[in-house]
């Protein structure tokens, strides 16, 4: 198998990374533990993309509020959507960022980062470049505690069952 | 924009392959060797891409203190291309035809004349069309500028990890080819297998991941 392959084929790795960010960020009020011992706040805020990708392909684009506490956002999720992209606020001690997160490329678009500390020229090049490193780090961080659940088949599994609990409870509530 | 100001919109690259122990001198040879070259109003070219340094699109060579700094390599890929106003060039168009139309009627009239039969009425041929509007065209691009864009691009060498500021899938390709002509690296996009593999998940790990089925939860027969 080409890497062109391999790279396609993995694709949905994006698209479930989400789900768990999705996931822990409502049951966890927020807060994730890196393995490095890092604490950081991260919530969906207030735009969030499902798409149906088995079926026909049907997109529902939330914005305002809060999505990621929706009837609309849990309701596609038990229709079989996955969240293709979403925007999310991430704060680590007095900083914070927002940006949209897109799944399947693992992008960040319209990044806001911390304002700036220094005005010399240079130093705003370093700044900038080491906020947006900053943020980067926190999410491969992130992705590297999702894998190690999602490729432990013990944990993996359990986590699989907290997830699908959690979908069927909010749909519960819901009616 | 990007790297020093304005909008954070970006793509994440990794640059695969070794840059040489002494790479500053090198690497700045080598922006100068592919730096961009403006478009020309009497050329053919439509269109033109090159590297400039990210500070200053117009300048005409890098220096060394545009371009390193720390860990950090920063330039731009400039892109130009005519874009002219299609209202001033219909109307352009159809004066030079209008002035040119007289002088070929009196060349069929002669024609009739010394020939003495009738002869089809005076038309400009698809080859004269193209010759003025070659030189409406010409014309038009001595009066205008060309549209300059500019994508920065960040490339930090300790982590082989570069950022170019566009999400534009055709730019991001174009880009990823000229990178290669000018420095001899390959770069690959960030997504979530590269991600694993540069996070340093071991090749049994890689495996699974390509193994494994994506999980819906809404599909899911065992919970």
């Amino acid at each position: 198998m080409d890497m062109f392959e391999k790279i396609e084929r993995t694709r949905h790795f994006g698209e479930a990374f989400m789900l768990w960010i999705w996931y822990h960020s409502v049951m966890d009020d927020t807060l994730f533990y890196l393995s490095d011992n890092t604490t950081l706040a991260l919530a969906i805020d207030n735009q969030m993309t499902l798409e149906a990708k088995l079926a026909e392909a049907e997109k529902s684009v939330l914005s305002g509020g809060a999505p990621a506490e929706s009837q609309e956002a849990y309701e596609g999720l038990r229709q079989g959507k996955i969240v293709s992209q979403a925007k999310l606020r991430v704060q680590r001690d007095e900083k914070e960022w927002v940006f949209v997160f897109a799944a399947s490329s693992m992008t960040m678009s319209g990044l806001k980062i911390p304002a700036l500390m220094t005005k010399a020229e240079d130093e705003k090049l370093y700044e900038r470049q080491a906020l947006i490193e900053e943020i980067d780090g926190l999410m491969r961080g992130l992705y590297e505690k999702f894998l190690s659940i999602r490729l432990d088949a013990e944990a993996w599994k359990t986590e699989k069952e907290n997830i699908h609990n959690w979908m069927v409870r909010q749909g519960q509530e819901a009616d | 924009m990007g790297a020093l100001e304005g909008s954070l919109t970006f793509k994440t690259f990794y640059v695969e392959g070794e840059p040489p122990d002494d790479f500053h001198q090198d690497y700045l040879n080598r922006l100068n060797r592919h730096f961009f070259e403006p478009l020309s109003p009497v050329g053919e070219e439509e269109r033109t891409v090159g590297w400039v340094p990210a500070q200053d699109p117009i300048a005409t060579e890098f220096t060394r203190d545009q371009v390193f700094y720390n860990q950090y390599i920063v330039f731009a890929m400039r892109i130009d291309k005519w874009s002219l106003p299609s209202a001033w060039v219909k109307a352009m168009m159809r004066k030079a035809i209008a002035e040119r139309l007289p002088e070929l009627e009196a060349e069929e009239a002669k024609k009739q004349t010394e020939e003495g039969k009738l002869r089809p009425k005076a038309k400009l041929s698809k080859a004269e069309k193209n010759k003025i509007k070659l030189e409406v065209t010409t014309d038009l691009k001595h009066k205008i500028l060309p549209t300059m864009k500019t994508i920065d691009v960040v490339w930090n060498i300790s982590e082989r990890k570069l950022r170019l500021w566009t999400t534009s899938s055709a730019v991001c390709e174009e880009f990823a080819e000229m990178f290669e002509d000018t420095f001899g690296l390959t770069l690959n996009m960030d997504n979530p297998f590269l991600m694993a593999k540069h996070l340093g998940l071991s090749e049994k790990q890689l495996e699974a991941m390509v193994d494994a089925e994506p999980w819906i939860p809404a599909y899911d027969e065992e919970n």
